[in-house]
């Protein structure tokens, strides 16, 4: 496994897109190589980090565009 | 049961049968998730909020014209929806440059900022604003995946596909972005310290 793989498979590994074998020798390597465990463990802390990052719309927002469904729907059903 | 409970495809199908309330429960469930999308492409809020509702309206419309046939995957069909809205506004935007502030913030939000938020709310500058900021500041490739991966939650090779790139440089161009994230997380860590 060369480092450009290594690499690739410590990013696929932390959105758990690594297929079990390659996990395992991954698993195995983070606990030999401390480049590789502080890799890992320093992009799963971004990754947390990033769940921060989610918005939520206003409710004027969400509630015009429920409103906006029944509109729609009454129109639908007075046209045929 | 109760209709939170219900996948996504149940609902659809609910709603298509006349069930408004079920549609509602899509946009609650979804909410955050699209906006944040969104938001983190257009980089204005309220930009995202008009976006938002275009994404919806499209939706309905979508459905209620019985062309929708995403089974079971209205998340990654909703969120594409979003995204190529999103992003077919920041071409426009390109095209027709906004007046921004020296820090780079645009003029009319800021005049809005001023009229509709309070000044507790001005003045938080929470880890989570960093944050926001340093995605934003991310080059656009890098950008563009980390929020597909991670936001829209498309695997790579989705990505892949999407960007028209082989895996490995979708692979290859979201360490790029958690490494300048973890960069730019640390100096800031040290300027505080």
């Amino acid at each position: 496994m060369n480092r450009t793989s290594t690499n690739n498979d410590i990013v696929k590994y932390i959105y758990n897109e690594l297929e079990e074998r390659e996990t395992l020798k991954l698993n195995f390597k983070g606990l030999t190589e401390p480049r590789i465990y502080n890799e890992i463990s320093s992009f799963l802390d971004i990754k947390s980090d990033l769940d921060l990052c989610f918005e939520t719309p206003s409710d004027m927002i969400i509630n015009s565009i429920k409103e906006r469904v029944l509109v729609q729907k009454r129109e639908k059903t007075i046209n045929g | 049961m109760l209709k939170t409970e219900l996948s996504d495809s149940c609902l659809v199908s609910l709603y298509t049968k006349g069930n408004n309330e079920a549609m509602s429960v899509l946009i609650d469930r979804h909410k955050s998730r699209i906006f944040t999308t969104i938001y983190l492409i257009v980089k204005d809020k309220y930009i995202a909020e008009d976006i938002l509702q275009d994404v919806f309206i499209k939706t309905i419309n979508i459905i209620d014209n019985n062309k929708y046939n995403e089974q079971g995957k209205f998340l990654p069909w909703i969120l594409r929806v979003a995204h190529n809205l999103a992003i077919d506004h920041f071409r426009k935007e390109k095209r027709n440059p906004k007046i921004t502030l020296p820090d780079g913030s645009d003029i009319f939000n800021s005049l809005r900022f001023s009229e509709d938020v309070s000044d507790s709310e001005v003045l938080s500058k929470s880890t989570k604003d960093h944050l926001k900021k340093i995605i934003k500041s991310l080059p656009e490739k890098q950008r563009e995946v980390l929020i597909m991966r991670h936001y829209m939650e498309m695997s790579f090779q989705e990505i892949a596909e999407a960007t028209g790139v082989s895996i490995n440089t979708a692979l290859g161009r979201m360490r790029y972005a958690l490494i300048a994230l973890r960069k730019k997380i640390k100096q800031k860590q040290v300027a505080y310290e």
